[in-house]
């Protein structure tokens, strides 16, 4: 079941961020654009011409929403790709290597994952304080969404690494890895081939648990002002620019705070879901 | 609303102010430095109640942060200045509602009928907070300091008119030859030209009288304990939380009601305002919006007046589109809805301006037309600038310093010129970012093409604003940064500094702004500001001035709390 809602809401999300210029459109309003009515002080209340208010620009809050999704979606996606590609790689090698290397790599580990994440990630972006003109990021679509997206995948890497070297280190002493290496098959290819596509599931699971994790942090630091620069629709940014209004006229936070929090919520039913489905001890029951 | 940042740079002769940046009352907000805001919420003081007198008269208001200098040779910035001006006495000092010339150190002064002496009789009873009495050779001190290059203030211009100031500066005098004391209760001081506002030069915390004993000191220990002669002084000062002021007892002016002044360090405004909901603060100098809901609940207890600043999008004329093309620049004016800008969709704390000299400053033009929205005009304008439609415009960058409400003026710019046929796009940029991107320096434009700027005088004359932001010599950092250049204007500023009659001077000031408004359209006009401050209703002695709020005079305040 919460696989099913969970596949649900992602699906959702995913197809949202896919789609958000053709929804956007037919919302009717520009993310970008003043569009309140020129009588009354933004944020104006939610009608039927903007379902969801405007924000304290008179931008339309739903058309921003939408288009929010793809900020969330990059952050999530690209920092986790990044954190399985490093955290893989490392973990795997440490786990079949073993040994000395093994030992340095997973020191390594323990320190990152003793770094306080939070912390290091708002002192590495407070170091590029102008992504839009940094020399490579700026050909990117959004500079200051890309920086986030590495610094996140830069500490996300380690719970990986020490998850793919548990598998590795399992794996390896399986009689399918032995029968491998006895045919002759060098280390890369026994893990790469072997190893690495039964160890799968746990890193899948991991993944998209990590992915509803960077969606929050990429709000967290945008609500702190160092995520997506303005004018982006990034969801954090929208509740900051509404806080001051969180009583008056709470719309302008809601909207941006529910959108996280279901999505958030999302990736997690996922990967438990996956997790469930993916446990023999679990399944034990008849399905 | 928090965060503001007056950075100080090198100031050329005769231009003054702080750079640019407004502690925008209410409104506009600079994040210059850092964008954390819940970093720096100060503690609560707890001893500040228990532990003093109940008849202990104690006025506490926030700072943003801390200032970044207590040193009045040093002092550009607004923070600074609202300890620096209860801690140290000049001369001369301005009343703070009619912003008239009165005095201070100095009893009586004499101006020569040339206009280039002016000689200054000191008070005799006026003591330093170090229990020493002030002489005249402190005068002489304090403002060959000023000058002195080895201090490196950056108002060393507020004394340049000085004869002699210059071969000082540069270090092939050893002395200021027009600075001189006769005796110990009498200064002279020799200008090479007339210059028409020195005694407001003189005003400005910077020409503060210093006892050198104090301030010879290689350690510097007054950068942390300042030494005055002004009613209050500085007793405690805790980075980033507090900094506590005592009435000074021997002060010339009669010992202060109030005992203790508490300047608390609160960077969140949302922090700010609850403490002073819940009676941490007796003032704040940033109310809710109108549209909050705290508003309502506060609204008894704010008090607007006009603040003498002006904000403003330059066009930078260096470089294409602006470049030679008032047409353009005179378009984008009549596009933009000021009306609706500060009055319906950032109500509080500003005026449409027409103008570039605010309210309350002789020269202020009334009968200026300045360019009320028009979009017939506008695009008509358009085609004559030679983009009939917006055709053929390439879209241009407008900058801002990043904040909330600088993003809100420029989405509103943008839609509005969108109704001409007119792209622009935004960028915004931090504080430290977006100086060099706007200034450039004296011989390159910088790159952005138009921007938001806001200037405040640091004394009441025209040409606190009308100098560094107009006149051809101060292109590039020293704040005429749209590089304007117009011998006509050069000259009407110049023929002002020296013509004595004060009626003359202002018509020399409104014609200089009315052919930079009128026919160069160098500016968006946008605003004029209005400061916007609560006060407890127990707070009594309030004097508003037009010179901001952290320039109300702290010694006439009282605390009653009898009726409240």
């Amino acid at each position: 079941m919460p696989l099913l809602i969970g596949a649900a809401i992602v699906a959702a999300f995913v197809l949202c961020a896919l789609t958000a210029p053709l929804l956007t459109r037919a919302v009717g309003f520009d993310p970008y654009e003043q569009v309140a009515p020129r009588t009354e002080t933004p944020p104006t209340a939610p009608d039927r011409r903007h379902l969801l208010g405007t924000d304290t620009s008179g931008r339309d809050q739903l058309s921003r929403l939408i288009h929010g999704s793809r900020i969330s979606l990059e952050v999530g996606l690209f920092a986790e790709g990044i954190a399985l590609l490093i955290g893989t790689a490392l973990g795997a090698f440490a786990g079949y290597a073993g040994g000395r290397i093994d030992a340095v790599l997973m020191r390594l580990t323990d320190l990152v994952i003793a770094l306080p994440g939070p912390l290091l990630a708002l002192a590495v972006i407070a170091a590029v304080p102008d992504p839009e003109t940094a020399p490579v990021l700026r050909h990117l679509p959004h500079p200051s969404v890309a920086v986030v997206a590495l610094v996140l995948g830069g500490i996300g890497w380690a719970g990986i690494a020490r998850l793919a070297r548990g598998e590795i280190l399992r794996l390896r002493g399986l009689e399918y890895a032995a029968a491998a290496r006895a045919v002759g098959a060098r280390g890369l290819r026994v893990v790469v081939r072997h190893l690495l596509p039964n160890a799968l599931g746990p890193l899948i699971v991991a993944a998209s648990l990590g992915i509803g994790g960077n969606i929050l942090m990429e709000a967290w630091l945008s609500f702190l002002g160092v995520g997506a620069r303005p004018p982006l629709p990034s969801w954090g940014t929208m509740i900051t620019e509404g806080q001051a209004y969180f009583l008056s006229k709470p719309w302008v936070c809601v909207a941006p705070g529910v959108a996280i929090l279901t999505v958030v919520l999302g990736f997690n039913l996922l990967g438990d879901g996956v997790r469930d489905l993916l446990d023999p001890r679990r399944r034990s029951a008849p399905a | 609303m928090h965060a503001v940042s007056f950075r100080s740079a090198a100031t050329p002769p005769a231009s003054t102010s702080r750079r640019g940046a407004l502690r925008l009352p209410a409104l506009l907000i600079l994040l210059a430095a850092g964008v954390l805001a819940p970093a720096g919420i100060a503690c609560r003081d707890d001893r500040a109640p228990a532990g003093s007198a109940a008849d202990e008269q104690v006025f506490r208001f926030r700072l943003r942060e801390d200032p970044p200098t207590l040193d009045p040779a040093m002092t550009s910035d607004n923070l600074s200045e609202a300890i620096t001006a209860n801690v140290f006495r000049g001369l001369v000092q301005l009343d703070p509602e009619t912003l008239t010339i009165v005095p201070a150190v100095a009893a009586a002064w004499e101006i020569s009928p040339d206009h280039l002496t002016y000689t200054f009789t000191l008070r005799d009873d006026v003591i330093f907070h170090n229990g020493r009495r002030l002489t005249a050779d402190d005068v002489v001190y304090s403002f060959t300091r000023l000058l002195d290059p080895a201090v490196n203030s950056p108002r060393r211009f507020v004394l340049e008119p000085i004869d002699g100031a210059g071969p000082f500066a540069e270090g092939t005098s050893s002395s200021v030859t027009g600075l001189t004391s006769p005796d110990p209760h009498t200064i002279r001081i020799r200008l090479a030209r007339p210059y028409a506002p020195f005694l407001g030069l003189l005003s400005m915390v910077n020409a503060a009288i210093l006892p050198r004993e104090v301030y010879d000191d290689p350690q510097r220990g007054y950068q942390r304990s300042p030494v005055g002669c002004g009613p209050f002084l500085v007793s405690r000062w805790e980075q980033s939380n507090l900094i506590e002021l005592r009435a000074f007892d021997r002060f010339y002016g009669g010992r202060p009601t109030i005992d203790r002044i508490e300047a608390r360090i609160i960077e969140n405004l949302v922090s700010a305002l609850q403490e002073y909901r819940a009676g941490g603060l007796d003032s704040l100098d940033q109310p809710p919006a109108e549209d909050d809901a705290l508003y309502e609940e506060l609204k008894p207890e704010i008090r607007r007046y006009p603040y003498i600043a002006t904000g403003y999008f330059g066009f930078n004329l260096a470089i294409p589109p602006f470049k030679g093309n008032p047409a353009l620049r005179k378009a984008i004016n009549y596009a933009v809805d000021k009306k609706y800008l500060w009055e319906i969709l950032m109500p509080g704390g500003n005026i449409p301006a027409h103008g570039i000299i605010p309210p309350g400053i002789a020269g202020y033009d009334p009968n200026l037309p300045g360019y009320p929205v028009d979009l017939g005009r506008a695009r008509s304008l358009l085609a004559e600038a030679g983009y009939p439609g917006g055709r053929g415009l390439a879209p241009f960058t407008l900058w801002s310093n990043t904040s909330e409400d600088n993003r809100r003026i420029a989405l509103q710019i943008q839609s509005d010129l969108k109704r001409i046929g007119v792209q622009v796009t935004l960028r915004e940029a931090d504080w430290a970012a977006y100086i060099p991107a706007v200034e450039g320096t004296a011989e390159k434009p910088g790159q952005a093409q138009m921007f938001r700027f806001g200037w405040n005088l640091d004394y009441p004359d025209a040409d606190a604003i009308l100098r560094p932001l107009l006149y051809s010599s101060n292109i590039g950092p020293a704040g005429n940064s749209i590089r304007y250049h117009n011998p006509q204007v050069d000259r009407l500023l110049d023929e002002a500094l020296i013509a004595t009659d004060p009626q003359k001077r202002a018509a020399l000031y409104r014609e200089a702004e009315r052919i930079a408004v009128m026919d160069d359209a160098v500016f968006l006009f946008l605003n004029y500001y209005e400061s916007w401050t609560l006060f407890k209703p127990w707070v009594k002695g309030i004097v508003l001035t037009p010179l901001g709020e952290f320039r109300i005079p702290l010694e006439r305040l009282r605390i009653d709390r009898s009726g409240s």
